[in-house]
């Protein structure tokens, strides 16, 4: 898998991140995953078809999704992950994902995306395309997400 | 049919007229018209209108903030912001909160209501979509049957939500002129049990499993949406997929905020079987 498969998503969280309200996005850590993502509590998978295919599972914590969460919201306090945080987190990845999608296009690979399905649960694990995936950090004023990328 | 009834929240009469006259065709109705966003929440609460216009800057609080309240007292609330401003970052913090669709004033009155037909469109596609699901139950059963031999003994339909999975899920999204996904839900031991069939063999690996129960998923979502490919004829409603990924851990919930999904389970001789199929609405 080429690594520049990810500067398009990094492109778009440094774009959108700061429409949001966030004031300081940075990358973090880039590694390469291997076979399991390890969830964080929140996993939000993207889907991608067309010329480029695979998953996208972006990671969170509870804590960080909720912050997130009440950040998007205008700093309407989130104290529990209910049906209006849920439906934030979502449109997050929905938008970085469509964001990234438009950056690909723009370099001559149509990608279409999936609509996004947030798992929440205490401790499990989630295969993307391919036993290897590449893992990049996004810090968003001290708060990590986590992208897992798997292109087929 | 019913007419579609609309509240404006916009503090300028002029643009309330505007708004009006663009709706003025005869299957909408103004039932309401807000100054200030206090004023639109109270009549939000009294009138429960089908759709709502909101200004973004009102006397009394942020255009977004108000659109907020509502959907918090409405999370299927239908808002479309209609403002002199729309850029990038308005936009993408409204649908962040939910906001259905931006239009830029002066609106023109055919942008306004191709639009809001959109959005009212969507709503009813989701009972057109409905009967996709036979198609992929077709799928479910035939394939159970045709790849192990089991015969499906009963089949049972259920709305609950969220889901939550029994220890292995596979998840197909869905995308095109339709958006949803499908996920094949399954105990890890029924999994094994399966696994063991589709191979016709005693012994499998977990690998083995996750690659068969992947796989059966994409064949059973491969069928379905061929089948409705076909219904829909034109290249432009085409519906394609996304390939498989696969989350392991029990008691955990899947959540697609936007969507109504039904769940089929087949019962069989080695246990439950679970398909899942939900949609967003078309584009």
């Amino acid at each position: 898998m080429d690594v520049k498969v990810i500067n398009p998503f990094i492109d778009a969280i440094m774009n959108i991140m700061p429409q949001l309200g966030f004031q300081n996005v940075v990358k973090g850590k880039l590694s390469v995953g291997d076979q399991f993502v390890e969830s964080k509590g929140i996993t939000v998978l993207v889907g991608l078809t067309d010329q480029l295919r695979g998953n996208i599972a972006y990671n969170f914590t509870e804590a960080t999704a909720m912050s997130i969460a009440s950040k998007m919201m205008m700093g309407m306090p989130v104290a529990t992950l209910d049906d209006l945080a849920q439906s934030a987190i979502s449109e997050l990845t929905n938008m970085v994902t469509g964001n990234a999608a438009t950056r690909f296009e723009k370099d001559g690979l149509r990608v279409d995306i999936s609509p996004p399905s947030l798992v929440v649960g205490e401790k499990f694990k989630l295969k993307v395309s391919g036993a290897k995936f590449l893992v990049v950090e996004m810090i968003a004023d001290s708060l990590v997400i986590e992208l897992n990328i798997g292109i087929e | 049919m019913n007419k579609i009834r609309v509240l404006i929240v916009d503090d300028s009469p002029f643009s309330q007229r505007l708004i009006k006259d663009a709706l003025k065709e005869s299957k909408y109705e103004v039932c309401g018209c807000a100054g200030t966003g206090n004023d639109g929440i109270r009549q939000y609460r009294e009138l429960q209108p089908d759709l709502v216009t909101m200004d973004l800057t009102l006397p009394d609080m942020d255009g977004l903030e108000c659109c907020r309240e509502l959907l918090t007292i409405d999370p299927a609330g239908k808002i479309v912001v209609v403002s002199a401003m729309k850029d990038e970052a308005i936009i993408n913090r409204g649908t962040a909160i939910g906001v259905k669709a931006f239009f830029q004033k002066p609106v023109k009155s055919e942008e306004l209501l191709l639009g809001i037909e959109q959005i009212i469109k969507q709503q009813r596609n989701e009972a057109g979509q409905q009967h996709f699901l036979e198609y992929f139950t077709a799928a479910f059963t035939k394939n159970i049957t045709d790849m192990t031999g089991m015969d499906v003994i009963s089949i049972d339909h259920s709305t609950i939500q969220p889901v939550v999975s029994h220890g292995l899920g596979v998840i197909i999204g869905i995308t095109g002129s339709q958006q949803g996904r499908i996920m094949l839900d399954v105990s890890m031991d029924v999994a094994q049990e399966f696994t063991k069939r589709l191979l016709r063999t005693d012994a499998v690996a977990d690998e083995d499993v996750f690659n068969s129960i992947s796989e059966f998923t994409n064949i059973i979502a491969g069928h379905s949406i061929s089948e409705i490919n076909n219904v829909l004829k034109a290249k432009e409603f085409e519906i394609r997929l996304t390939p498989p990924s696969i989350i392991i851990g029990e008691s955990i919930a899947i959540i697609n905020p936007k969507m109504t999904s039904n769940t089929v389970t087949a019962k069989t001789a080695i246990g439950s079987l679970h398909m899942n199929v939900g949609f967003v609405g078309g584009k």
